[in-house]
C-alpha cells in the first residue's frame, strides 16, 4: 500500500506542476479507453456492462491491469438505462451496444424565435417531448418520467465515481485533466441537440442572425451546466467540441467562436478550466485558442504537433495526437519511434502531456502488447 | 434561354437564391429534355468547382453540403423535365454504407451527394450495416466500387470483416473498395485491405472516377 500511496503522491505532484503552469519532472500520461474497449479487454458483454456495474467495474479494472497510466485510464459517459427511459431518441445503442449520437433535429427552422425568447421553456414544452417519447405527454406522466431517469442518472454518476474512487485508490492514481461537469460549446449545443450537424450548417447561409441569436440564449445554460455547486481553483471542465472545423472561417468567427470564449472565460472566472477535446484539427484556429485563459487544456484529436508547441503550448497545457490504431500495423519499435518524436516536438513546450488522439473505442482497434510498449516508454523516458 | 455558364458559376458559389431564380425562369419557359439536360450537366460542373474549392482549402465541409443541398434541389426540379432516357449513362456503379457498430451518417450522405453529381449510381445501403448486406448489394448491383463508412474507431474491424467477407464471396477482385470517415487513415487502411482511403469526399469521388474510367 505504501507503494500506492507514494505513486499517487509522485503522480499528483506531477500532474499539479503541470495544471500550474509550471515544469513537471515528466510528461504525465493519462491514457484513455471507454467501456466499450474495456469490455472488449475484459471479454465482458457490452450490453451486460450496461445494466450490471460488477461487471463494468471489472471491465474497467482490466484496462488499469493492462496499461499503464497516471491517472485512472478508462471511463464511461453515456449511460444507456438514463436515455431509456425517457425513450430518447438523440442518444441510441447501436447494433455493437456501443452509445451513439444520431443526426436528429429536435427544433425546426420555424422555431427559432421561441427559442430564443424563451430557452428553457422551449426545450420543456417543445424539444424534449420532441426528442423523448416519455416526456411527449400529460404533466403528471411526464414529471415522473423526468424523475425516474433522473434518479438513475445520479444512480449511474454516484456508482461511476465510486468505480472510479476504488480503483484509482488501488493503482494510485492521479486525477487526470477532467475534474467538473461536462458542458458544450453554445454554438455545438444548437447544432448537435437541436438543429442537427445539417441542419445548422443551413442555417448558417440562410438565416444567420437567428443562429447567432440562437446561441446567444444558449449560453447562460451552458455556463450554468459547467459550474459545480462548490467550485474549488484548479478543478477542470470538460467541453467536447464539434463542429468549428467543418465550419468556413467567417462563419467561425461570427457564430461559433465568440460565445464559445465567453463561456470559457466566464468559466475561469468562477475557479473551472476547460479542458477541451479538440476534435479533427484545430491548427488554423490555433491563434484563437492561444487567446484563452491559461487554465484552458486542450486534447488535440489531430494537427500540427510543432505549431501546438510554439503557440498554444507556449502558456497552455496539451497533449493528444497519439493515434492508437498505428499499433495494428507499424512494429513495436516503429511504434516507439513515433512517440519518441512526438516527444522530441512537444517537450519543447513544459506543458505537454501524453494521451492518445481520442479515447480507444475498440479492442480490435489496437495491438495490445505494442500499446503497452508505448505507455510504458513514455512513463519511463519523457522527462524534462 | 438560360445562360448555362451563368448557372454553373452561380452554384460554384454557393448562391442558392441566384441558382433558384435560373432555374425558375427555365422551367417557366416549357424546355426541350434535351436543353434541360444541358442545365443539369450545368449544375453537375458548378458541383465541380465547389469540389476544386474544396480540395483547395478554400471552402469547408459546411460548404460542400450547401451545396450538395442546392444541387440536390436543383435536380428535383429538372427531374420532371427529362423525358427517359434523356438523362446521361452512369459513370459507374458504388454499394455505399456506414459499417456495422457505427450509426453515423452525414460523411456518407456528403460523399453520396458528390457521386452522384458526378454521374455515379449509387447503391446506398443505409447505417450499421454488416458484411452480408454489403456482399448481397454487391452480388445484386455488380458495381465498380464499393464504399465504406465509419466515424468510431470500431469500424475499423467492421471494414476488415467486410472486405474479408467480400474476399470470401468470390467479389474483392471485381470491385475496388474505398474508405472514409474519420476512423480512417493509411496505416488503418493497411490493416484492413482497402484500395484506398481518404477524409475528403471531393478526392474520393476523382478517386472513384479515375477507377472507373
Amino acid at each position: 500500500m505504501a507503494n500506492t500511496e507514494e505513486l499517487f503522491a509522485e503522480r499528483s505532484a506531477i500532474r499539479a506542476d503541470l495544471l500550474a503552469g509550471n515544469r513537471p519532472k515528466r510528461a504525465p500520461v493519462f491514457a484513455s479507453f471507454t467501456l466499450e474497449a474495456a469490455c472488449g479487454l475484459a471479454g465482458v458483454s457490452l450490453l451486460d456492462a450496461h445494466y450490471d456495474l460488477a461487471l463494468a467495474e471489472a471491465a474497467h479494472e482490466k484496462v488499469c491491469e493492462l496499461f499503464y497510466s497516471d491517472s485512472f485510464p478508462s471511463g464511461n459517459l453515456r449511460h444507456p438505462p438514463v436515455y431509456q427511459l425517457l425513450g430518447a431518441k438523440n442518444w441510441i445503442l447501436s447494433s455493437s451496444g456501443a452509445v451513439q449520437h444520431p443526426e436528429i433535429e429536435t427544433m425546426l427552422p420555424e422555431d427559432y424565435d421561441d427559442f430564443i425568447a424563451n430557452p428553457y421553456d422551449a426545450i420543456m414544452e417543445k424539444f424534449l417531448p420532441r426528442v423523448c417519447a416519455a416526456l411527449d405527454g400529460g404533466a403528471i406522466g411526464r414529471g415522473v418520467a423526468f424523475a425516474k431517469a433522473y434518479q438513475e442518472f445520479v444512480y449511474q454518476t454516484a456508482a461511476g465515481f465510486g468505480i472510479i474512487g476504488r480503483l484509482s485508490q488501488k493503482y494510485g492514481y492521479s486525477a487526470g485533466t477532467i475534474t467538473a461537469p461536462m458542458t458544450e460549446a453554445p454554438f455545438d449545443f444548437v447544432a448537435d441537440q437541436l438543429r442537427g450537424f445539417k441542419g445548422i450548417l443551413m442555417d448558417c447561409r440562410r438565416i444567420p442572425d437567428k443562429v447567432e441569436a440562437a446561441v446567444k440564449a444558449a449560453l447562460p445554460f451552458l455556463l450554468k451546466l459547467a459550474i459545480p455547486p462548490q467550485p474549488y481553483p484548479g478543478m477542470q471542465g470538460f467541453i467536447p467540441l464539434h463542429l468549428a472545423p467543418y465550419m468556413n472561417p467567417q462563419q467561425f468567427e461570427r457564430l461559433w467562436w465568440p460565445t464559445f470564449e465567453e463561456l470559457v472565460v466566464e468559466m475561469d472566472k468562477q475557479n473551472v478550466g476547460a479542458t477541451i477535446f479538440a476534435e479533427n484539427d484545430w491548427t488554423r484556429y490555433l491563434d484563437y485558442l492561444t487567446r484563452l485563459p491559461k487554465s484552458t487544456v486542450v486534447w488535440a484529436e489531430d494537427g500540427d504537433m510543432k505549431k501546438y508547441t510554439e503557440t498554444f503550448g507556449k502558456d497552455h497545457v496539451f497533449g493528444g495526437f497519439f493515434d492508437p490504431t498505428i499499433t495494428l500495423t507499424k512494429s513495436k519499435e516503429e511504434c516507439i519511434d513515433v512517440v519518441k518524436e512526438m516527444c522530441d516536438i512537444c517537450m519543447k513546450s513544459d506543458h505537454f502531456y501524453f494521451t492518445f488522439n481520442k479515447g480507444v473505442m475498440d479492442v480490435n482497434s489496437i495491438d495490445i502488447a505494442k500499446l503497452q510498449a508505448v505507455l510504458e516508454w513514455v512513463a519511463d523516458n519523457a522527462y524534462y | 434561354m438560360i445562360d448555362t455558364a451563368v448557372l454553373k458559376q452561380a452554384l460554384g458559389d454557393l448562391e442558392e437564391d441566384k441558382v433558384e431564380a435560373l432555374l425558375g425562369e427555365f422551367i417557366a419557359e416549357g424546355p426541350s429534355p434535351e436543353e434541360t439536360q444541358s442545365v443539369v450537366e450545368a449544375c453537375q460542373q458548378g458541383m465541380e468547382i465547389v469540389g476544386d474549392n474544396f480540395e483547395a482549402g478554400t471552402y469547408f465541409v459546411g460548404d460542400l453540403m450547401y451545396a450538395a443541398q442546392i444541387l440536390t434541389a436543383s435536380l428535383e426540379k429538372l427531374k420532371p423535365l427529362m423525358s427517359a432516357g434523356s438523362g446521361q449513362e452512369a459513370k459507374g456503379v458504388i454499394v455505399l454504407g456506414t459499417v456495422v457498430g457505427d450509426i453515423h451518417d452525414i460523411g456518407k450522405n456528403i460523399f453520396k451527394a458528390l457521386l452522384e453529381a458526378a454521374g455515379f449510381t449509387v447503391v446506398d445501403i443505409g447505417i450499421d450495416q454488416p458484411a452480408t448486406a454489403f456482399v448481397d448489394a454487391v452480388k445484386a448491383n455488380s458495381p465498380q466500387l464499393v464504399g465504406l463508412s465509419g466515424v468510431l474507431t470500431l469500424s475499423i474491424a467492421s471494414m476488415k470483416d467486410i472486405i474479408d467477407a467480400l474476399g470470401e464471396a468470390g467479389l474483392r477482385d471485381k470491385v475496388k473498395v474505398m474508405i472514409g470517415g474519420n476512423a480512417v487513415s493509411a496505416e488503418t487502411s493497411e490493416f484492413v485491405g482497402a484500395d484506398y482511403w481518404s477524409k475528403n469526399a471531393a478526392a474520393s469521388v476523382r478517386k472513384g472516377l479515375e477507377y472507373v474510367s
